[in-house]
């Protein structure tokens, strides 16, 4: 059995006929192409799949395709500008050396750019509390929540 | 009318988990380690399905089991008012899963420990719930510790460990 689903993905329609248990995971990597969103644990907890669902962000891993059926859905490759120009948070993570292998930075951008919309303030504490579904296994948090703040205070001006 | 509950919500998981998880997804799937079925069972809720109610303290029957049947959908969960209800838990540092979580309420005279993350299902502890409900204050609760037989022993804490978690976590909550 499949089911009919029409999305839109980075601003782009997109319909397809999908196995129920397909994830939006593999939905946008496998049969969209669109492998910035990446796969650390496939159970929740890593965060490196995170990506904009109705503006909210989400464990792509923890969402079926089908739950995304009408819905809006935002990935790392959908953030920059239509001329390529990096989108703040990203020309944070990249002024601030917010990475070391890159992994989790997918996931770590996208749920600092809600972070950045919904947190009270951009201390150092609800930076990390908010960062809490994003794991980096380089340990490089550090910098990590200087670009965040250095993102979230671009996009706040900006 | 009940912060204690709100707060537990607000530290589920992290902020994606929160923005896809709902109380019916929680205490449906009754993972052992959920937070929500602490609250459930200490304020003794009622969980409405398509078909009926149920009582939170016969909702959760074992390990990933309860009372619902094959197809029941959750709808609606009821949580009656409290003089006192709090929550704590001690969250593993990757997955934020309870490793032991204790919800306490009072209501009246009647005092609930329940406890999730610790034994297979969400448990109340009645020695506590005895101590507390002659006077609630953490000298009532000396001596006091909760028998590790039965509880979950795994990578993360063995079974000694998490009874003598439970017991920090109530004192916390009282004191």
């Amino acid at each position: 059995m499949s089911i009919a689903i029409t999305l839109t993905v980075n601003g782009d329609k997109v319909s397809r006929e999908v196995d129920p248990r397909l994830l939006l995971s593999q939905l946008l990597r496998d049969e969209l192409g669109l492998t910035g969103t990446h796969v650390g644990c496939d159970t929740s907890q890593c965060g490196a799949c995170t990506v904009h669902l109705d503006g909210a962000s989400v464990k792509s891993c923890a969402v079926l395709a089908v739950q995304a059926d009408g819905s809006d859905v935002l990935t790392i490759e959908g953030i920059a500008g239509p001329d390529g120009a990096l989108h703040p948070m990203q020309a944070a993570f990249r002024e601030h050396h917010g990475l070391q292998c890159g992994f989790c930075t997918p996931g770590m951008v996208m749920g600092a750019i809600e972070l950045a919309r919904t947190a009270p303030d951009l201390e150092e504490a609800t930076i990390r509390e908010g960062l809490e579904g994003n794991l980096c296994r380089c340990t490089g948090y550090q910098n990590i929540v200087k670009a965040v703040r250095a993102g979230a205070q671009a996009m706040r001006e900006g | 009318m009940l912060p204690g509950l709100a707060d537990l919500a607000a530290h589920i998981g992290d902020p994606q988990v929160r923005n896809r998880g709902t109380i019916g997804g929680s205490i449906a799937n009754a993972d052992p380690a959920a937070d929500y079925p602490a609250a459930v069972v200490a304020l003794d809720a009622t969980i409405r399905t398509d078909r009926r109610d149920i009582a939170g303290g016969e909702f959760f029957t074992g390990l990933f089991e309860t009372a619902l049947r094959p197809g029941e959908v959750v709808t609606s969960v009821f949580f009656p008012a409290a003089s006192h209800a709090r929550y704590a838990k001690f969250p593993n540092p990757a997955s934020r899963y309870a490793m032991a979580g204790v919800f306490v309420a009072k209501q009246g005279d009647v005092v609930r420990v329940a406890v999730t993350g610790a034994g297979p299902s969400v448990f109340r502890w009645h020695a506590a719930e005895a101590a507390l409900a002659a006077r609630f204050s953490t000298d009532a609760l000396d001596g006091l510790v909760l028998a590790a037989d039965g509880l979950n022993g795994d990578m993360h804490a063995d079974a000694e460990y998490r009874a003598h978690l439970v017991g920090v976590l109530v004192r916390r909550i009282v004191g």
